[in-house]
C-alpha cells in the first residue's frame, strides 16, 4: 500500500497569464451578446431609413414576451353574404380590412342592398365591397345595436326605445307602432374565415424599431434582460482594458528583450 | 402691510384652479340636425335630396380637401326657393367635425358647427369665426372670395371648416338652381 501523497498545491499562475485566461473566457462568454448588440445596434441606426419605426410586428412569441395576448376574434355579424367582424381596431368585410374603429363593433345589417355598420358611435352605409357610401345621421344617444325589419333600419339605444331611420327626412324617428324586440346578435364566424382573420395580426403599438430597441437594451426580457446587458457592458470594458493591458505589457516586454540596433557607447 | 404679491395671490390661485379644472370640449354636440334645419327653413323642413358624386366631383373634392373624399353621395335639403341646407363632415386632426352650411343662390348664408369631437380647436364653433363666411361665394378656382381669419391653436379645425364651406359651395354650384 502506497503511503498517502501529501496534497500538492498547483503552482500559482502569474497575474498576466491569469488575465489572458479570463480575457479569453469572457470573450467567449460575451460572443452571443456582443453579436446581438452589434446587429441590433446597426439596424436601429438605420431603422428610420428602413421605415421600421412604423412597420408592425406580427410574431406571437414576441407578443408573449411583451405580455400582449394574441388578438382573436370568433364572432361577427352576417350582413347578406358578407361577414362583418372586428379584429383589434380594424373592421373587416370577410377577409378585407375596411375601416379603423377603436371601440367595439356593435352591429352590422344588410339594408337597401348595402351594409350598415355601427361602430365608434357612428352608423355608416357601405357597399358590399366595403366602400363608404355615406354616414347615416348623427345618432340620438348611445347606440347599442342595429336591426333590419321589413327593410326598415332600426337603431337600438341604451336609454330609450329603438328608433328607425326615416329616409325622407334623413333622421332617426321614435317608434310609433311595434318595434323589433332585439338587435342583431353576433354569430360564430365560419372556421376558415376565423382562422384567416386570426393569423398574422399585428401586435398593437409594437413597431419593428421598438422591438429592436427593447432587444438591444434587454428590456424585452424584463429586469433579467437588463441585468444581462448591464453585465455584458461591464465585461466589455474589462475585455477592452485587459486586451489593451496585455498588448501593452507584451510590447514593453519585447522592447526590453530586443537588443538595441544602435550600439551603446 | 400686505405686499402686492400677497394681494395677487388669491387671484393667482383662482387662475390656477380654473386652468386645472378646465376640460377640453371633446365629443360635444352644439346643435341637433333638427334644430339646424329649423334654423334653415323656418316653416316646414323639406325632404332630403341626394347628390351622387361623379368623377368630376371627386376630383374637385381632392383639390379642395387635399385628400380623396370618402363617400359616394351627399345629402342636402332643398327649400322652395334657392335655399339649401347641407351637413358635411370633415376631420380636423383626428375626429370628424359636423358642419352645417346654409346656402342661398350662390352664396353662403350661415355656417354652424353641429358637433365637435376633437380635443382642441373647438373655438371654430364661435360666431365670430363662422360669421366670416356670411355671403361668401366661390371663385372660379374654387376658393372663397375672401380671406378667412384663422384662430391660434385651431389651425386644423379652421382649415377643415373652410374646406367644407368651399366643398358645399362647389356642390351647390353643380345643382341647377330652380326657376324663381
Amino acid at each position: 500500500m502506497k503511503p498517502a501523497q501529501p496534497h500538492r498545491r498547483r503552482p500559482s499562475m502569474p497575474m498576466a497569464a491569469r488575465l489572458i485566461l479570463w480575457h479569453r473566457r469572457v470573450g467567449i462568454l460575451l460572443l452571443p451578446v456582443m453579436i446581438m448588440l452589434a446587429v441590433t445596434g446597426l439596424l436601429i441606426n438605420h431603422s428610420q431609413s428602413l421605415g421600421w419605426y412604423e412597420k408592425p410586428v406580427y410574431a406571437r412569441w414576441i407578443g408573449a414576451l411583451y405580455g400582449i395576448p394574441p388578438r382573436q376574434t370568433d364572432q361577427g355579424f352576417k350582413a347578406g353574404t358578407v361577414w362583418v367582424s372586428q379584429v383589434g381596431d380594424e373592421i373587416y368585410f370577410n377577409q378585407q380590412g375596411i375601416e379603423h374603429c377603436s371601440s367595439t363593433l356593435l352591429g352590422a345589417v344588410s339594408w337597401q342592398d348595402n351594409i350598415v355598420v355601427l361602430c365608434d358611435q357612428r352608423a355608416q352605409l357601405r357597399t358590399n365591397e366595403g366602400q363608404l357610401i355615406e354616414n347615416l345621421p348623427e345618432l340620438p344617444t348611445n347606440a347599442t345595436g342595429l336591426s333590419n325589419q321589413n327593410d326598415q333600419l332600426w337603431l337600438f339605444l341604451s336609454n330609450s326605445q329603438p328608433q328607425w331611420l326615416d329616409d325622407n327626412s334623413w333622421s332617426w324617428q321614435a317608434a310609433v307602432d311595434a318595434t323589433p324586440a332585439t338587435a342583431v346578435a353576433p354569430q360564430l364566424l365560419p372556421a376558415d374565415l376565423k382562422s384567416s382573420l386570426n393569423q398574422e395580426q399585428p401586435l398593437p403599438g409594437i413597431s419593428r424599431e421598438r422591438f429592436l430597441l427593447d432587444l438591444h437594451s434587454g428590456r424585452l426580457f424584463g429586469d433579467f434582460g437588463v441585468l444581462v446587458v448591464d453585465a455584458a457592458s461591464l465585461l466589455l470594458v474589462f475585455l477592452a482594458a485587459s486586451g489593451a493591458w496585455s498588448w501593452l505589457r507584451r510590447r514593453l516586454h519585447r522592447q526590453g528583450n530586443t537588443p538595441s540596433r544602435r550600439p551603446r557607447n | 402691510m400686505a405686499s402686492v404679491t400677497d394681494q395677487r395671490f388669491p387671484l393667482f390661485l383662482c387662475l390656477l384652479a380654473s386652468l386645472l379644472l378646465a376640460r377640453p370640449a371633446a365629443a360635444e354636440d352644439y346643435l341637433s340636425q333638427a334644430d339646424f334645419l329649423k334654423q334653415a327653413f323656418a316653416a316646414v323642413t323639406p325632404e332630403v335630396k341626394t347628390l351622387w358624386l361623379n368623377n368630376d366631383h371627386k376630383q374637385a373634392a381632392t383639390s379642395i380637401f387635399g385628400h380623396a373624399y370618402n363617400g359616394m353621395r351627399v345629402r342636402y335639403w332643398q327649400g322652395d326657393n334657392s335655399r339649401r341646407a347641407w351637413i358635411v363632415e370633415e376631420i380636423g386632426k383626428e375626429r370628424p367635425i359636423s358642419i352645417g352650411v346654409i346656402t342661398e343662390g350662390k352664396e353662403v348664408k350661415d355656417v354652424v358647427i353641429l358637433a365637435f369631437r376633437e380635443s382642441r380647436g373647438w373655438e371654430v364653433k364661435n360666431r365670430f369665426f363662422t360669421e366670416q363666411f356670411a355671403n361668401a361665394t366661390l371663385t372660379t378656382d374654387q376658393n372663397l372670395d375672401r380671406k378667412v381669419d384663422g384662430i391660434t391653436g385651431a389651425t386644423l379645425s379652421v382649415r377643415a371648416v373652410t374646406s367644407s364651406v368651399r366643398w358645399v359651395l362647389y356642390l351647390n354650384s353643380q345643382l341647377d338652381l330652380p326657376a324663381s
